[in-house]
Protein backbone atom coordinates (compact mmCIF):
# COMPACT_ATOMS: atom_id res chain seq x y z
CA UNK A 1 0.00 0.00 0.00
CA UNK A 2 1.28 3.23 -0.99
CA UNK A 3 0.21 6.82 0.01
CA UNK A 4 1.18 10.24 -0.84
CA UNK A 5 2.12 12.35 1.94
CA UNK A 6 0.89 15.93 2.91
CA UNK A 7 2.20 17.65 -0.45
CA UNK A 8 1.82 14.94 -2.43
CA UNK A 9 5.01 14.73 -3.72
CA UNK A 10 6.77 11.60 -1.86
CA UNK A 11 5.20 8.20 -1.91
CA UNK A 12 4.84 7.06 1.94
CA UNK A 13 6.40 3.56 2.43
CA UNK A 14 3.99 0.74 2.93
CA UNK A 15 3.46 -0.26 6.42
CA UNK A 16 3.77 -4.15 7.26
CA UNK A 17 4.56 -6.33 10.70
CA UNK A 18 8.06 -5.50 11.61
CA UNK A 19 10.33 -8.03 12.96
CA UNK A 20 10.11 -7.24 16.40
CA UNK A 21 6.65 -6.99 16.89
CA UNK A 22 6.24 -10.24 15.65
CA UNK A 23 8.71 -11.59 18.15
CA UNK A 24 7.35 -9.60 20.73
CA UNK A 25 3.78 -11.25 19.58
CA UNK A 26 4.85 -14.87 19.53
CA UNK A 27 6.62 -14.51 23.20
CA UNK A 28 3.88 -13.04 24.70
CA UNK A 29 1.77 -16.34 23.06
CA UNK A 30 4.31 -18.27 24.32
CA UNK A 31 5.11 -19.52 21.03
CA UNK A 32 8.19 -18.25 20.42
CA UNK A 33 10.15 -19.80 22.86
CA UNK A 34 11.45 -18.52 25.80
CA UNK A 35 14.01 -15.69 24.92
CA UNK A 36 12.74 -12.52 25.40
CA UNK A 37 13.38 -10.60 22.42
CA UNK A 38 15.52 -7.11 22.77
CA UNK A 39 13.07 -4.88 22.13
CA UNK A 40 10.49 -5.50 24.69
CA UNK A 41 10.63 -2.78 26.90
CA UNK A 42 9.73 -2.85 30.62
CA UNK A 43 6.37 -0.82 31.68
CA UNK A 44 8.28 2.30 32.97
CA UNK A 45 10.16 2.33 29.74
CA UNK A 46 7.52 2.23 27.19
CA UNK A 47 5.84 5.31 29.40
CA UNK A 48 9.10 6.85 27.75
CA UNK A 49 9.82 5.58 24.75
CA UNK A 50 8.87 8.82 22.89
CA UNK A 51 10.85 12.19 22.94
CA UNK A 52 7.72 14.93 23.90
CA UNK A 53 10.24 17.34 22.44
CA UNK A 54 9.47 15.87 19.15
CA UNK A 55 5.88 15.51 19.04
CA UNK A 56 6.02 19.79 19.20
CA UNK A 57 6.71 21.53 16.65
CA UNK A 58 10.27 23.28 16.46
CA UNK A 59 10.06 26.78 17.88
CA UNK A 60 9.89 29.28 15.49
CA UNK A 61 13.10 31.27 15.71
CA UNK A 62 11.38 35.15 15.96
CA UNK A 63 13.54 37.94 13.22
CA UNK A 64 14.82 41.13 13.72
CA UNK A 65 12.01 43.32 11.53
CA UNK A 66 13.51 44.47 8.27
CA UNK A 67 14.87 48.01 7.79
CA UNK A 68 12.26 50.73 6.41
CA UNK A 69 12.94 51.63 3.15
CA UNK A 70 12.16 55.43 4.34
CA UNK A 71 15.16 54.97 6.54
CA UNK A 72 17.32 53.62 3.78
CA UNK A 73 16.18 56.62 1.55
CA UNK A 74 16.82 59.34 4.58
CA UNK A 75 20.41 57.63 6.00
CA UNK A 76 21.63 57.79 2.25
CA UNK A 77 20.45 61.37 1.87
CA UNK A 78 22.02 62.17 5.53
CA UNK A 79 24.80 61.11 4.56
CA UNK A 80 24.96 62.73 1.31
CA UNK A 81 24.15 65.93 3.12
CA UNK A 82 27.11 65.08 5.42
CA UNK A 83 29.49 64.71 2.86
CA UNK A 84 28.46 67.94 0.86
CA UNK A 85 28.73 69.68 4.15
CA UNK A 86 32.25 68.45 4.90
CA UNK A 87 33.53 68.45 1.22
CA UNK A 88 32.32 72.70 1.00
CA UNK A 89 34.26 73.47 4.65
CA UNK A 90 37.42 72.01 3.24
CA UNK A 91 37.25 74.03 -0.11
CA UNK A 92 34.87 76.71 -0.47
CA UNK A 93 34.55 78.04 3.19
CA UNK A 94 37.77 77.14 4.19
CA UNK A 95 37.86 80.49 6.12
CA UNK A 96 35.87 80.38 8.08
CA UNK B 1 13.51 54.59 33.24
CA UNK B 2 10.08 56.73 32.70
CA UNK B 3 9.48 60.23 34.15
CA UNK B 4 6.08 60.70 36.38
CA UNK B 5 3.81 62.45 33.99
CA UNK B 6 3.81 65.62 35.70
CA UNK B 7 7.74 66.48 35.39
CA UNK B 8 6.98 64.67 31.50
CA UNK B 9 4.81 67.09 30.51
CA UNK B 10 7.15 70.03 32.04
CA UNK B 11 10.10 69.08 30.24
CA UNK B 12 7.73 68.90 26.83
CA UNK B 13 6.99 72.09 27.31
CA UNK B 14 10.26 73.30 27.71
CA UNK B 15 11.74 71.54 24.76
CA UNK B 16 8.99 72.80 22.51
CA UNK B 17 9.44 75.96 23.57
CA UNK B 18 12.89 76.03 22.91
CA UNK B 19 12.55 74.47 19.43
CA UNK B 20 9.70 76.83 18.17
CA UNK B 21 12.23 79.72 19.48
CA UNK B 22 15.59 78.32 18.03
CA UNK B 23 13.10 77.66 14.43
CA UNK B 24 11.60 81.76 15.23
CA UNK B 25 15.08 82.68 15.85
CA UNK B 26 16.48 81.35 12.69
CA UNK B 27 13.43 82.98 10.33
CA UNK B 28 14.54 86.38 11.88
CA UNK B 29 18.28 85.77 11.31
CA UNK B 30 17.99 85.44 8.05
CA UNK B 31 15.89 88.76 7.29
CA UNK B 32 19.18 90.56 8.94
CA UNK B 33 21.15 88.18 6.44
CA UNK B 34 19.25 89.62 3.51
CA UNK B 35 19.85 92.76 4.21
CA UNK B 36 23.85 92.40 5.11
CA UNK B 37 23.83 90.78 1.79
CA UNK B 38 22.00 92.84 -0.42
CA UNK B 39 22.47 96.49 1.33
CA UNK B 40 24.94 98.75 -0.29
CA UNK B 41 25.08 100.71 2.38
CA UNK B 42 28.16 99.84 4.84
CA UNK B 43 26.55 100.74 7.56
CA UNK B 44 23.36 98.67 7.18
CA UNK B 45 25.67 95.92 7.05
CA UNK B 46 27.85 96.72 10.06
CA UNK B 47 24.28 97.47 12.42
CA UNK B 48 22.80 94.05 10.85
CA UNK B 49 26.08 91.97 11.36
CA UNK B 50 25.60 92.94 14.80
CA UNK B 51 22.12 92.53 15.70
CA UNK B 52 22.98 89.28 14.20
CA UNK B 53 25.37 88.33 16.78
CA UNK B 54 23.42 89.32 19.28
CA UNK B 55 20.31 87.15 18.26
CA UNK B 56 23.30 84.17 17.85
CA UNK B 57 24.36 84.64 21.36
CA UNK B 58 21.51 85.48 23.13
CA UNK B 59 18.47 83.65 21.18
CA UNK B 60 20.14 81.07 18.97
CA UNK B 61 22.57 79.16 20.87
CA UNK B 62 20.81 78.57 23.99
CA UNK B 63 17.69 77.42 22.52
CA UNK B 64 19.91 74.90 20.40
CA UNK B 65 21.14 73.73 23.39
CA UNK B 66 18.28 73.54 25.87
CA UNK B 67 16.19 71.65 22.71
CA UNK B 68 19.22 69.72 22.20
CA UNK B 69 19.38 68.58 26.15
CA UNK B 70 15.82 68.70 26.80
CA UNK B 71 15.13 66.20 23.49
CA UNK B 72 17.71 64.28 25.44
CA UNK B 73 15.54 64.29 29.17
CA UNK B 74 12.77 63.26 26.73
CA UNK B 75 13.96 60.16 24.94
CA UNK B 76 15.56 58.79 28.43
CA UNK B 77 12.55 59.43 30.38
CA UNK B 78 9.85 58.30 28.09
CA UNK B 79 8.87 54.60 26.35
CA UNK B 80 10.38 55.96 22.88
CA UNK B 81 13.84 55.97 24.22
CA UNK B 82 17.27 57.33 22.61
CA UNK B 83 18.31 54.86 20.20
CA UNK B 84 15.04 52.26 19.90
CA UNK B 85 12.93 54.09 17.13
CA UNK B 86 15.02 55.25 13.44
CA UNK B 87 13.33 58.71 13.91
CA UNK B 88 14.69 59.68 17.17
CA UNK B 89 17.87 58.79 16.36
CA UNK B 90 17.76 60.62 13.16
CA UNK B 91 16.52 63.23 15.62
CA UNK B 92 19.42 63.03 17.67
CA UNK B 93 21.99 63.04 14.86
CA UNK B 94 20.27 66.06 12.82
CA UNK B 95 20.30 68.17 16.24
CA UNK B 96 23.28 67.12 17.41
CA UNK B 97 25.21 68.45 13.22
CA UNK B 98 23.09 71.33 13.98
CA UNK B 99 24.23 72.70 17.23
CA UNK B 100 28.08 71.21 16.20
CA UNK B 101 27.82 73.84 13.10
CA UNK B 102 26.15 76.40 15.26
CA UNK B 103 29.05 76.30 17.38
CA UNK B 104 31.53 76.67 14.50
CA UNK B 105 29.48 79.76 12.74
CA UNK B 106 28.97 81.51 16.46
CA UNK B 107 33.00 81.83 16.57
CA UNK B 108 33.34 83.29 13.15
CA UNK B 109 29.79 85.65 13.44
CA UNK B 110 31.85 86.35 16.97
CA UNK B 111 34.91 87.72 15.07
CA UNK B 112 32.89 89.38 12.16
CA UNK B 113 31.29 91.45 14.49
CA UNK B 114 34.45 92.45 16.24
CA UNK B 115 35.80 93.78 13.24
CA UNK B 116 32.30 95.43 12.27
CA UNK B 117 32.22 97.15 15.80
CA UNK B 118 35.34 99.25 14.68
CA UNK B 119 35.03 102.53 13.20
CA UNK B 120 36.06 103.08 9.55
CA UNK B 121 35.18 99.84 7.71
CA UNK B 122 37.43 99.44 4.57
CA UNK B 123 36.24 97.79 1.40
CA UNK B 124 37.66 94.49 2.08
CA UNK B 125 36.86 94.27 5.59
CA UNK B 126 33.05 95.45 4.30
CA UNK B 127 33.35 92.30 1.38
CA UNK B 128 34.34 89.56 4.65
CA UNK B 129 31.10 90.98 6.50
CA UNK B 130 29.02 90.48 3.34
CA UNK B 131 29.96 86.61 3.55
CA UNK B 132 27.50 84.39 1.39
CA UNK B 133 28.08 81.87 4.28
CA UNK B 134 25.48 83.71 6.13
CA UNK B 135 22.96 82.75 3.81
CA UNK B 136 24.15 78.34 3.47
CA UNK B 137 24.41 78.26 7.07
CA UNK B 138 20.72 80.18 7.86
CA UNK B 139 18.93 77.91 4.97
CA UNK B 140 20.36 74.92 5.53
CA UNK B 141 20.10 75.07 9.32
CA UNK B 142 16.21 76.13 8.36
CA UNK B 143 15.82 73.28 6.34
CA UNK B 144 16.74 71.27 8.98
CA UNK B 145 14.84 72.12 11.99
CA UNK B 146 11.89 71.63 9.52
CA UNK B 147 12.81 68.48 8.55
CA UNK B 148 13.50 67.47 12.59
CA UNK B 149 10.00 69.09 13.15
CA UNK B 150 8.37 66.74 10.73
CA UNK B 151 9.86 63.54 12.02
CA UNK B 152 8.85 63.83 15.41
CA UNK B 153 5.44 65.26 14.52
CA UNK B 154 4.89 62.26 11.96
CA UNK B 155 6.92 59.96 13.64
CA UNK B 156 7.49 57.55 11.30
CA UNK B 157 7.24 53.65 11.93
CA UNK B 158 10.23 51.75 12.35
CA UNK B 159 12.27 50.15 15.45
CA UNK B 160 15.98 49.69 15.30
CA UNK B 161 17.22 46.25 16.22
CA UNK B 162 17.92 47.19 19.54
CA UNK B 163 14.85 48.28 20.62
CA UNK B 164 13.64 45.16 18.91
CA UNK B 165 15.68 43.47 21.37
CA UNK B 166 14.73 45.51 24.22
CA UNK B 167 10.65 45.34 23.18
CA UNK B 168 11.51 41.40 23.13
CA UNK B 169 12.99 41.35 26.63
CA UNK B 170 10.21 43.34 27.82
CA UNK B 171 7.59 41.07 26.45
CA UNK B 172 9.54 37.70 27.79
CA UNK B 173 9.66 39.42 31.16
CA UNK B 174 6.06 40.24 31.45
CA UNK B 175 4.58 37.02 30.10
CA UNK B 176 4.45 34.78 33.17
Amino acid sequence: VTGLNATGTEKIPSRGVSPPALAVLTWRLGIGGTRVPQSVKTASEMTHMTNPSHDQPPARRVMPPATPRWVRVFGAVVILVLLLFVALRFTIFRNH
Amino acid sequence: MTMPSRLRKSVLAVHLTCSVGWTGAAAAYLVLVVVALTDRDGGSVRDAILVMESIDRFVIVPTALAALLTGLILSLGTPWGLFRHYWVVFTLLLTVFAVFVLMEYSQTLSRMASSAARPGLSGAELAVLRDPGHAVHTIGGLVLLLVVTALNVYKPRGMTRYGWRRQQERRATSVP
